[in-house]
């Protein structure tokens, strides 16, 4: 019992974080535009039930991969302008999974 | 048999509820070229928001999180643009669920010849003036004028 309370206080504490993931880069002086594109970063909280889920697998990575992939899907890109940025979720019995879509003009 | 049927009950709730999910509004952010823009007076501005994900599958206020915060961030931002956008997301393990946070942060730039007055500053004026004619400190017709002035410099 006493393993459990602690082992639950640690992960009632538990938490993460993304970190900041650039969207945009500083104003620009000119670029060209080199035509729309989109990115997708999926990740996991697992395990359900509820109580156990805490468990994430690449869900705080999720808005970077979208960028890269959004970036990396036109070549020459160095980044985007206009960006969308969007978030879905399902449900699948021992999990939820999110997805971050990031959309935009990629530009070099 | 009971238990076939219980069993195929179950399995199609568990694929009825696998495809049970939620998208968020997009948030649009768009550029502005720099020659646009008055560079020397960026600010940072910030919008943050959070939901939590009851029993895994019951959302509270985790779709319009992102509304939320990205409201929050275009109302600092006021009639300025906004330029070196960045999100960050957390979340928190609270064993009936999980609370998700997103934090936006960006920098505002005000476009060129835009009056270095703000909203605060000008609210503070008109308050002085009110006080100043409350007080009959000055005629209704000076508190007009000086209005007026305050009015034109925007």
């Amino acid at each position: 019992m006493k393993v459990f309370i602690i082992l639950f206080s640690v992960f009632l504490l538990s938490a993460c974080s993304s970190g900041q993931v650039v969207i945009t880069k500083a104003p620009l002086e000119k670029f060209e535009k080199l035509g729309r594109t989109e990115g997708t970063g999926c990740g996991t909280m697992l395990l359900g039930p509820a109580y156990a889920n805490f468990l994430p697998a690449m869900l705080n990575s999720r808005y970077e991969r979208a960028y890269n992939e959004a970036v990396s899907n036109v070549r020459g890109a160095t980044g985007l302008t206009d960006v969308t940025l969007q978030e879905s979720w399902y449900w699948w019995v021992i999990g939820t999974t999110r997805c971050a879509t990031v959309a935009g003009e990629a530009i070099r | 048999m009971t238990s076939l049927i219980k069993m195929r009950r179950l399995i199609l709730t568990a694929l009825a509820m696998m495809v049970m999910g939620c998208t968020s509004m997009p948030m649009t952010f768009p550029t502005t070229l720099s020659k646009d823009l008055d560079l020397t007076r960026g600010r940072e501005i910030r919008g943050e928001s959070c939901g939590f994900q009851l029993l895994m599958v019951i959302p509270i206020n985790i779709n319009d999180r992102y509304e939320t915060a990205y409201n929050q961030l275009m109302s600092a931002a006021g009639n300025d643009k906004i330029a070196n956008l960045s999100i960050e997301e957390k979340w928190f393990y609270a064993y009936f669920g999980t609370g998700y946070c997103t934090l936006l942060k960006a920098t505002a730039y005000p476009l060129l010849n835009t009056p270095n007055i703000s909203k605060k500053a000008i609210e503070e004026k008109l308050l002085i003036l009110k006080d100043l004619r409350d007080k009959q400190l000055i005629s209704e017709e000076q508190e007009r004028a000086r209005r007026q002035e305050i009015v034109d410099k925007l």
